[in-house]
């Protein structure tokens, strides 16, 4: 008898404590304010010097380097950032993004040829609205094949992938909320940045001075 | 002791006569082993002419089996009662033929060869370039001049040659030779190729300047030296600046030491003075028809200052016109270049035969004006004082030949791009034909005019169309190939666009 009430009793002070842990846990987890930035956010990244790097690259191993005029398009993919509880922010590319960005690219490079193509028969003396045609038939006359087609066959790869853009662009980094501003730090190189931030509905905006990224909330 | 003596003595002649006896019963023996060892070069071939007669001709060997020279009498002799009939009168070292007019007998015809050897007192059978015309008009053949059993002097010619001249079709069924007087001269390149006919030249390209098709090509890729053909890309060079207004075909040039001393080297045309001048036009006359190479110097001084800069000018323009890497220059006038040092390499000019068709459309459609300096037999250079001659043998030998340039160094061989106007359907087409690193003239000669000839039937069978049994060789190949760097693509497009 004794006994029973003694194990009655411990169970109670053990439950009673084991439900403060849980109330308090779930109350720091969904009901204490956290740090706004805290979450998933997306954010674009362009990247269409690296697309005409490219392309320069492959026309300028021909003989006569010629300046191509590229079109204002920008090519541009997302950027998943992850800022976490424990002072850790992740950077990385969206691979969904890269689909309807490989189109602009496409349009660039077929552009920066017919561009090329032009200026080549100008060097050579022709001028290719005196021909009656342009660069497109006269590749079809030539090759069977519209410049489009010959970019997205046999042309250069001018489109990078989610590796070389991460390589650029991704990384790791520390973060830490000093009087209201974020001290963040490239755990790769070890530089600090100091950053203001500003959050509102699902956008975020952080500028670190001289580079400012706006986030949407993913 | 006297008649040891006299014994000694009969001794001495009986050896003497002995020794006298034995060299003249071998030397005939000697000669006989020598003669043994001449190839059989007289020959008398079986002829059949189509509807008409059969016969046989003779032909002379020349120096190897199948470099076949036959008898034109002979031919003419069974020619006599067709549509081909022709008459024809040989001197020691003139030929003069008439078509359309029976043959005069004069003796000597179809009487067969009576032996396969030539007789050691015999003239020797010797080809040359001897003067040679049809219905007055001069032409330029290799042929033989020998006198037959008659003693009258008869003409040997290569039966492609002689096909050619009279454009009558002409083929072998086994050893015995066809002519068909009905039929105009009925080529196909296929079987040409398939035959080896080709295989003595470096390259061969026929192609129709007009569409910038190539109709027939041979090796037509590939790099080769081009000798004086060069100074088709000088003249472009030079043209250009004369466009752009830096320069114009009346500016007095004055010629330099460099000029003088080339025109005193082993390869002159003719001499220049230091300090002498010359209009740029004379000079591009002389440069163009003499082939001089001291005329292209001076040009290429004029325009660019100096060789050195001229030479750049014509390389950048090449990589304009979209040509390949197999085209380079290192002079203007397409002379070797030594490289000097101990050890001195001899360098030349190349092209691709691809890349001369290339350069013959853009003088044609860009500077048309090249077919009156190309096509012109002879011209007197005012400013120059002496009168310049055109060495293109297809200017005598085929009509409408409007151009362009020979080139001979022992390397190149000996090269010939020819152009010719044909009409088709009252339109004025070029056809081009090229040849490099032929053997000889007589090669280079009979390759170009066959491909001329070609290209003409060709064009005039109708909207490019090919003679029957014939195909396009190579043709399309460009279309096949796909180019996958920016170089490649952009000098296929520029090819597209010459014209």
């Amino acid at each position: 008898m004794r006994s029973h009430k003694f194990l009655l009793g411990f169970l109670t002070i053990v439950s009673i404590i084991s439900l403060s842990v849980i109330g308090v846990s779930l109350y720091y987890i969904f009901i204490k304010d956290k740090s706004p930035y805290i979450g998933t956010w997306v954010r674009e990244q362009k990247i269409t010097n690296m697309v005409r790097g490219k392309m320069d690259a492959w026309l300028w191993e021909a003989d006569l380097k010629i300046f191509v005029d590229y079109p204002t398009d920008n090519v541009t993919v997302d950027m998943i950032v992850t800022f976490d509880r424990s002072g850790n922010i992740t950077v990385k590319s969206d691979k969904k993004s890269f689909d309807s960005a490989s189109e602009v690219a496409s349009k660039i490079g077929e552009a920066a040829l017919t561009d090329f193509l032009t200026k080549r028969l100008a060097a050579a003396g022709t001028d290719v609205s005196s021909l009656n045609t342009d660069v497109n038939l006269l590749l079809e006359e030539a090759l069977g094949m519209s410049v489009a087609e010959y970019m997205s066959e046999y042309g250069p790869k001018i489109m990078p992938d989610a590796e070389e853009v991460d390589a650029l662009f991704a990384g790791t980094y520390t973060y830490r909320e000093e009087d209201g501003r974020l001290i963040i730090t490239d755990t790769d190189t070890g530089e600090e940045k100091t950053a203001t931030y500003v959050v509102d509905d699902d956008k975020m905006v952080i500028t670190t001075g001289r580079e400012t990224y706006i986030y949407s909330k993913k | 002791m006297k008649i040891k003596t006299k014994i000694i003595t009969s001794l001495k002649y009986i050896c003497i006569f002995i020794l006298t006896v034995c060299i003249t019963f071998a030397m005939p023996l000697t000669a006989e082993a020598t003669l043994e060892t001449y190839p059989e070069y007289l020959r008398n071939i079986p002829v059949s002419i189509v509807g008409s007669s059969e016969g046989n001709v003779k032909a002379v060997d020349l120096n190897y089996d199948e470099n076949t020279y036959i008898s034109m009498r002979d031919m003419a002799e069974l020619l006599n009662a067709t549509q081909k009939a022709f008459d024809i009168k040989v001197t020691y070292n003139s030929v003069s033929v008439t078509s359309g007019v029976p043959y005069e007998i004069k003796g000597g015809e179809n009487v067969p060869f009576a032996s396969n050897l030539r007789d050691e007192k015999d003239d020797p059978y010797n080809r040359k370039k001897n003067a040679f015309s049809i219905d007055e008009k001069e032409v330029s053949y290799y042929t033989i001049i020998h006198k037959n059993s008659e003693g009258v002097y008869d003409c040997y010619i290569t039966p492609g040659d002689f096909a050619l001249l009279l454009d009558i079709d002409m083929w072998y069924n086994g050893d015995v030779l066809n002519a068909d007087p009905d039929s105009a001269l009925n080529l196909n390149l296929k079987d040409l190729e398939a035959d080896g006919y080709f295989e003595g030249m470096n390259a061969v390209l026929l192609g129709d300047a007009s569409s910038g098709e190539v109709i027939y090509e041979y090796n037509g890729d590939l790099s080769f030296p081009l000798a004086s053909i060069t100074k088709l890309m000088t003249y472009a060079v030079v043209m250009d600046a004369v466009t752009g207004g830096r320069i114009s075909l009346d500016t007095v040039v004055t010629f330099s030491e460099n000029v003088e001393k080339l025109s005193y080297s082993v390869d002159h045309a003719f001499h220049m003075q230091a300090g002498d001048t010359a209009t740029l036009e004379d000079l591009i006359y002389g440069s163009l028809m003499q082939s001089s190479n001291e005329c292209s110097l001076a040009l290429a001084e004029a325009v660019s200052g100096s060789e050195e800069r001229f030479v750049e000018a014509m390389n950048l323009k090449a990589a304009e016109l979209g040509m390949s890497d197999g085209t380079f220059f290192y002079n203007c006038n397409g002379l070797p270049v030594f490289s000097g040092g101990v050890f001195s390499g001899k360098k030349q000019n190349h092209i691709t035969a691809e890349d001369l068709f290339i350069l013959s459309n853009y003088l044609l459609s860009v500077y048309p004006r090249i077919t009156e300096i190309t096509a012109c037999s002879e011209k007197y250079l005012e400013s120059m004082s002496r009168t310049v001659m055109n060495s293109n043998p297809m200017l005598k030998n085929v009509d409408d030949v409007v151009g362009l340039k020979t080139g001979t160094t022992n390397k190149a061989g000996s090269c010939l791009v020819s152009a010719k106007k044909v009409s088709v359907n009252s339109e004025n087409r070029y056809i081009v034909a090229i040849v490099l690193g032929a053997e000889d003239g007589a090669f280079r000669n009979n390759v170009s005019q066959t491909l001329l000839s070609y290209g003409t039937k060709v064009l005039q069978a109708g909207d490019g169309g090919l003679l029957d049994g014939a195909s396009h060789i190579d043709g399309g190949a460009e279309s096949k190939k796909i180019p996958r760097d920016a170089e490649s693509l952009a000098r296929l497009i520029v090819r597209k666009t010459i014209k």
